[in-house]
């Protein structure tokens, strides 16, 4: 029978935690002289561990990823409510109607409709027991925000203003994943025009960017990865790959050959190496 | 010695005390979620959110261009997905769970749009030499690289024990919580995984090569 070694993971548990014995610290070098495994993973330990410290900025992002989610589950909250919303207002308009009606034949007066006070969804004191606010709201509608039908009554900020950079960041990713192109240009635009030196629209003028290389704007597109170049990011090497194209389809040859020599002495061994040396080859 | 015994139980019952009691007001937060109470739902959400970031930053890398979304997108998963928890564990593992999963997703379409962008070959290593001594997260990024090629060879349970374990750095309790298997099929899962990922490291060179074998 063969016999298979384990892997001493409560050995390695121990050794993080710095509890392992004289013992435990001999038995698990010699199982790490044979397993590169092990040996491997107590080598990623420590970097994994302080690469998963919350940092500073995590306590902001993590309220603005709370926020953005609760918006969203609002918006589902609200789609699932429509028909019932719609029963409502059907309702209310009957009665309405109704109430017009009574007043013409037989002199009824009608209450004037209450604002209703929707971050509590009550109706003001004192309403006719048949006044359409005093229909009860959908309980389904107790979420962040007002109900669609009190929008037009409430001073609000612009709608633009009172969305935040991650969630329009957000649409417009959606746009492009669902193949809307056209409309996630102008969403990632906005994040651009509306949040100018956020992490959204930083990384708004690479996808952009690609974006419009799809499309047939090399000129338009060159614009959008230089603005990323100027600090950077995750995708550096994919966008000067997509700079050097968008020359190459200008016909910009001296600043092509440039763009193709910079990615090659920072990232050699990149997808786009072999492009940038069969281009290079061509330019000269 | 007896009295620093019972010391040291104490301070372990006060311990445990506190993670139940920690533990059942955030079941309590839950029921109240559940029923549609917006309030309930945020103080959830801001309670879970430290570890679905963890897990998100833990698979994709903190650079990652989605991870913000992914964030959110688990955070709305795990609202939706409350009627189905059943109380029987921590609500933060039940967390962590769709977390990882709607983070895997992420990584694979991450990869096709990044396919999208490329103009040729397969996705390979891209270290920027323009840093000289490439930081500890540089490092990292490649480490999780050439480890995720292996991952990809393994069996699907094996490869998420391992990221679990290895990447995300949870105990075998932990991850048996949050794949909400016994303990012993996380064992079993992790060993046949480190023996698979051994095998890989013996034959690759450029895998040993990552994680500072000069051999």
């Amino acid at each position: 029978m063969i016999q298979v070694e384990s892997h001493p993971e409560e050995l390695l548990d121990r050794i993080a935690s710095h509890t392992a014995s004289a013992d435990d610290l001999r038995q698990f070098e010699e199982h790490a002289s044979r397993c590169q495994a092990c040996a491997a993973h107590r080598t990623l330990r420590p970097t994994v561990r302080s690469a998963l410290e919350p940092s500073l900025e995590d306590k902001m992002r993590n309220e603005r990823a709370v926020a953005v989610a609760m918006s969203g589950l609002g918006a589902r909250v609200r789609r699932r409510s429509t028909s019932r919303s719609v029963w409502l207002l059907a309702a209310a308009a009957v009665l309405v109607t109704g109430l017009a009606g009574a007043r013409y034949f037989g002199r009824l007066r009608t209450a004037p409709v209450p604002v209703t006070d929707s971050s509590t969804a009550t109706t003001t004191a004192g309403q006719p027991a048949n006044s359409p606010a005093a229909l009860p709201e959908s309980p389904t509608e107790a979420v962040d925000g007002p109900p669609v039908q009190d929008k037009a009554k409430r001073a609000l900020p612009s709608p633009e203003a009172r969305e935040t950079a991650s969630q329009v960041f957000a649409e417009a990713n959606e746009l492009r994943r669902t193949g809307k192109d056209s409309q996630a240009m102008v969403t990632y635009r906005k994040v651009e025009r509306l949040f100018p030196g956020s992490p959204e629209a930083e990384q708004s003028y690479a996808t952009l960017g690609s974006l419009m290389m799809e499309h047939g704007s090399p000129q338009e597109a060159l614009g959008q990865f230089d603005h990323y170049l100027v600090h950077g990011g995750p995708l550096l090497v994919d966008v000067l790959a997509g700079k050097a194209t968008a020359l190459q389809r200008l016909g910009r040859t001296a600043e092509e050959r440039r763009t193709w020599e910079t990615l090659l002495e920072r990232f050699p061994k990149s997808v786009h190496a072999a492009r940038a040396k069969t281009r290079l080859a061509e330019l000269h | 010695m007896i009295a620093q015994v019972r010391t040291l139980e104490n301070g372990l019952v006060a311990e445990q005390s506190a993670d139940q009691n920690a533990s059942s007001e955030l079941s309590a937060l839950a029921h109240r979620a559940r029923e549609g109470d917006t309030d309930a739902t945020r103080s959830l959400l801001r309670e879970i959110v430290p570890a679905v970031r963890r897990t998100c930053k833990g698979v994709l890398g903190a650079g990652h261009a989605d991870l913000e979304d992914t964030i959110q997108e688990s955070l709305v998963a795990f609202v939706q997905a409350l009627p189905s928890y059943r109380f029987d564990g921590d609500i933060t593992h039940y967390a962590v769970r769709i977390a990882f999963r709607a983070t895997l997703y992420t990584k694979k379409r991450s990869i096709r749009w990044r396919d999208r962008f490329r103009l040729t070959g397969t996705i390979e290593e891209t270290t920027d030499l323009a840093s000289s001594s490439p930081s500890d997260e540089v490092v990292l990024a490649q480490r999780r690289k050439a480890l995720e090629r292996v991952l990809a060879k393994l069996p699907r349970e094996q490869a998420e024990a391992l990221t679990l374990r290895i990447m995300l750095d949870f105990s075998m309790n932990e991850i048996a919580s949050i794949c909400d298997v016994p303990l012993n099929t996380v064992k079993t899962r992790l060993r046949l995984g480190k023996d698979a990922l051994r095998r890989h490291m013996e034959r690759d060179v450029v895998l040993r090569a990552a994680f500072g074998d000069k051999t």
